[in-house]
């Protein structure tokens, strides 16, 4: 039987979360906005390939979707608790949903000191590569944190990374002692 | 409420009917399964469990998972009831509630992308207005400023919060500008409205822009009252460009009209009324005159231009002033007729030179404005100029003189100071001519000193030279209209041109001569016929036709002075009377 692993999706409100799980667990995109209030669980099975210390196995992810946060809301902090990774989103097109980048994973990490964290520049598609290249440069989170595994360029409507950041967590989960 | 209560192994120990209507779980809830997989939310959160199992945590609390459709809370609490400890998890549904909020949220949420966008939008369209580095001002319906950005602010020095809720015409020239409370006049300036209206303003620190205003009527929505969106641009630089590119070719087209005029013309009055007459249009002079210097400290006016002068300047004396070996003018003393001339400290008198030497001055006035330094720069040309023009009348002059003086030697008889054969000739024609088109008369008298060479011979060639003289002197004398013409024709012969006379008067003239000639009673004492020179004339007269020849006349003159030589000399006979 696989081991489950709670991990989050943490962001600004409609940044493509919701999208991100979508396009994941259903390999789905719809361009309407719904937005999400309270949380959303969904599962996915992610087989995590063998590395030197281990075999491949399987690791089902309870996969959070959590209500983003608005200037009047904050994300509540239960709902962080206990997860091991998270993927915090931002909009490459709204530059506040970026800079909120830091606060989020500051909040992960006073509740989650040793999770880890992956980020995603959702909607890369709606930007030219130099501008994405340029975020992708000043939002290297990883650069200040080793929790923070990696930053990515990721769009739910092309599929861009999306797998990938899923796995990358999945596996930096399984491996981290 | 639905509950279960589970024991620090997750073992269901007790549960609510309702829950699987809830959960909507492909597990069933059952005694002694694990409550995770009913509620998979719980995975991860073992550790709080236990604390809260333990009594450590006393509540933890998960709101608003969904399920499907469905929403519920869940409240993580110990089960004090039991004989070991045991955690009671409480199900709340609240789906009707989160529905709500659910809705709720999307609209607001919906509102804040849109307000996000919106803003992001004002924010380009600020940084635009920032950024551009013309002027761009907004005003209400009143011409009040409403906005402004930063190139108004940089331009006229004011910042935004002074300018705003401002006048727009504050910002003008002749406008009250001291920005205060006062009530200015509530309307927009309506001939500001159109393309590239350029208005004078004035900055804080009082320098004075022009300004191209460009204006429209901006009405949003369905406003009545409508605003006013003016962008300027500072066209000072390119308009005082333009207007020295403007004085610099007025400059150069009086220049050259007075230059050329001086090399068209050598007549000095010309070129100086010229040049008065041009610097006064052209430098909106109230005076300008030339003054000839008679002496150190006296000029005369001889040329003026002044077109709102009531008097008349030219032909009076005033007293020029040196200092510090400048021609100033401190006052223009007049003498006792002269209308006096106001004087100022910015009027301007340039030196006129002719040869180097001090000829008179170029007085210019003008009381307006003040001279720029390419006005001076240009009149210090144009003074040059002048007295070239001074230097080459005066050389004209000089060359006029000596040519008059060369013809004058070339048409006389160097002895007799006579006309000479050509200077008839030449007098001849231009009388034959004149009688043909007046239909007048022409007479002509040939004379000759009888026995001359006898005489030469006797007293000798100078002696004769005076004889011929005092000769000359009396065929002078004899002739009184300026008409006439008396020539030493050759040797001792001497020729009359009388214009408009008959026969009869002719014959008159002719015997008076010989008469003259006799009364002066010089010595001739190898004459034949008498003891004192004698001449001997031959007259002709006729009325030229257009095709007749000048020569006959002569010939005329000629064949008579012939006969009266035939005729015993010392007499006078008509071509007439012997034809």
């Amino acid at each position: 039987m696989a081991i489950s692993k709670k991990i989050c999706l943490v962001g600004d409100f409609s940044v493509g979360k919701t999208s991100l799980i979508r396009r994941f667990v259903d390999d789905q995109f719809s361009d309407e906005y719904l937005s999400t209030v309270g949380v959303k669980l969904s599962r996915k099975l992610v087989d995590v390939d063998a590395t030197a210390d281990n075999a491949a196995r399987q690791v089902e992810l309870l996969i959070w979707d959590i209500e983003g946060q608005t200037q009047f809301k904050a994300i509540a902090p239960s709902y962080l608790q206990g997860a091991k990774g998270a993927i915090i989103v931002a909009d490459v097109k709204r530059d506040d949903t970026l800079v909120h980048l830091q606060n989020h994973v500051d909040l992960f990490f006073k509740i989650n000191p040793k999770g880890t964290i992956i980020i995603a520049l959702n909607k890369a598609d709606l930007v030219t590569p130099t501008l994405l290249a340029t975020l992708l440069d000043k939002y290297a989170l990883q650069r200040h944190n080793p929790r923070v595994i990696d930053t990515y360029a990721t769009s739910a409507k092309t599929g861009q990374a999306v797998n990938v950041i899923f796995k990358q967590l999945a596996t930096a989960i399984l491996t981290d002692p | 409420m639905d509950y279960l209560i589970c024991d620090s192994d997750w073992k269901i120990q007790e549960l609510s009917l309702d829950l699987q209507d809830l959960l909507r779980e492909e597990i069933q809830p059952r005694l002694n399964g694990d409550i995770r997989n009913v509620l998979p939310e719980l995975i991860g959160l073992e550790e709080l469990m236990i604390t809260i199992i333990q009594g450590e945590c006393p509540r933890f609390e998960i709101e608003g998972i969904q399920r499907t459709s469905r929403y519920f809370d869940l409240s993580l609490m110990p089960y004090p009831q039991a004989t070991t400890p045991q955690l009671l998890v409480t199900v709340c549904d609240t789906t009707e509630k989160m529905i709500l909020k659910q809705e709720l949220g999307q609209v607001a949420k919906e509102a804040e992308l849109a307000l996000y966008t919106l803003s992001r939008a004002k924010s380009y369209i600020d940084q635009v207005m920032q950024v551009i580095s013309d002027v761009l001002i907004v005003t209400n319906t009143a011409g009040r400023m409403k906005y402004v950005n930063k190139a108004t602010e940089e331009l006229f020095g004011w910042t935004a919060a002074e300018l705003l809720h401002q006048p727009l015409t504050i910002l003008f020239a002749d406008f009250p500008r001291v920005i205060t409370g006062q009530e200015a006049r509530s309307e927009f300036p309506v001939w500001l409205l159109g393309r590239d209206v350029e208005v004078i303003c004035v900055t804080r620190r009082g320098e004075r822009l022009m300004v191209a205003f460009s204006c429209t009527q901006l009405r949003v929505g369905h406003s009545v009252a409508p605003e006013y969106v003016c962008v300027g641009r500072d066209v000072t630089l390119r308009k005082r460009t333009e207007a020295r590119m403007l004085r610099q070719s007025q400059h150069d087209r009086l220049l050259g009209e007075i230059t050329r005029n001086i090399r068209q013309s050598l007549e000095l009055d010309q070129v100086l009324q010229t040049t008065v007459q041009l610097v006064q249009q052209l430098l909106h002079c109230d005076r300008v005159f030339i003054l000839k210097a008679e002496n150190h400290i006296q000029g005369k006016v001889l040329h003026m231009a002044c077109p709102d002068c009531q008097d008349d300047y030219i032909g009076h004396r005033y007293r020029l002033h040196w200092h510090n070996s400048h021609l100033t003018l401190q006052a223009l003393h007049c003498d006792d007729c002269a209308p006096p001339i106001p004087w100022e400290e910015q009027d301007l008198i340039f030196t006129l030179f002719n040869q180097s030497q001090f000829w008179g001055s170029l007085v210019i006035q003008r009381s307006h404005s003040p001279w720029t330094s390419e006005e001076l720069y240009l009149l210090r040309q144009l003074a040059d100029q002048v007295s070239i023009a001074i230097d080459q009348a005066e050389l004209y002059r000089q060359l006029q003189q000596a040519n008059e003086a060369l013809q004058a030697q070339a048409d006389s008889d160097a002895l007799t100071q006579l006309a000479n054969r050509r200077a008839f000739e030449a007098h001849l024609r231009r009388e034959w001519q004149l009688a043909i088109r007046e239909s007048t008369s022409l007479s002509i008298i040939f004379a000759d000193v009888d026995y001359f060479k006898a005489y030469n011979d006797y007293y000798g060639h100078p002696e004769g030279d005076r004889c011929l003289v005092k000769i000359a002197h009396m065929l002078r004398k004899s002739v009184q209209r300026p008409a006439d013409v008396v020539a030493r024709y050759g040797g001792e012969e001497f020729i009359v041109l009388l214009p408009n006379t008959q026969k009869e008067g002719l014959m008159h003239l002719m015997e008076n001569i010989r008469q003259a000639i006799a009364n002066l009673q010089i010595p001739h004492v190898r004459s034949p016929i008498t003891d004192h020179v004698t001449l001997s004339l031959g007259g002709a007269t006729e009325q030229p036709q257009p095709y007749s020849d000048s020569q006959a006349l002569i010939l005329h003159a000629d064949q008579a002075l012939y006969a009266a030589k035939s005729h015993g000399r010392n007499c006078a006979v008509l071509w007439s009377s012997i034809c």
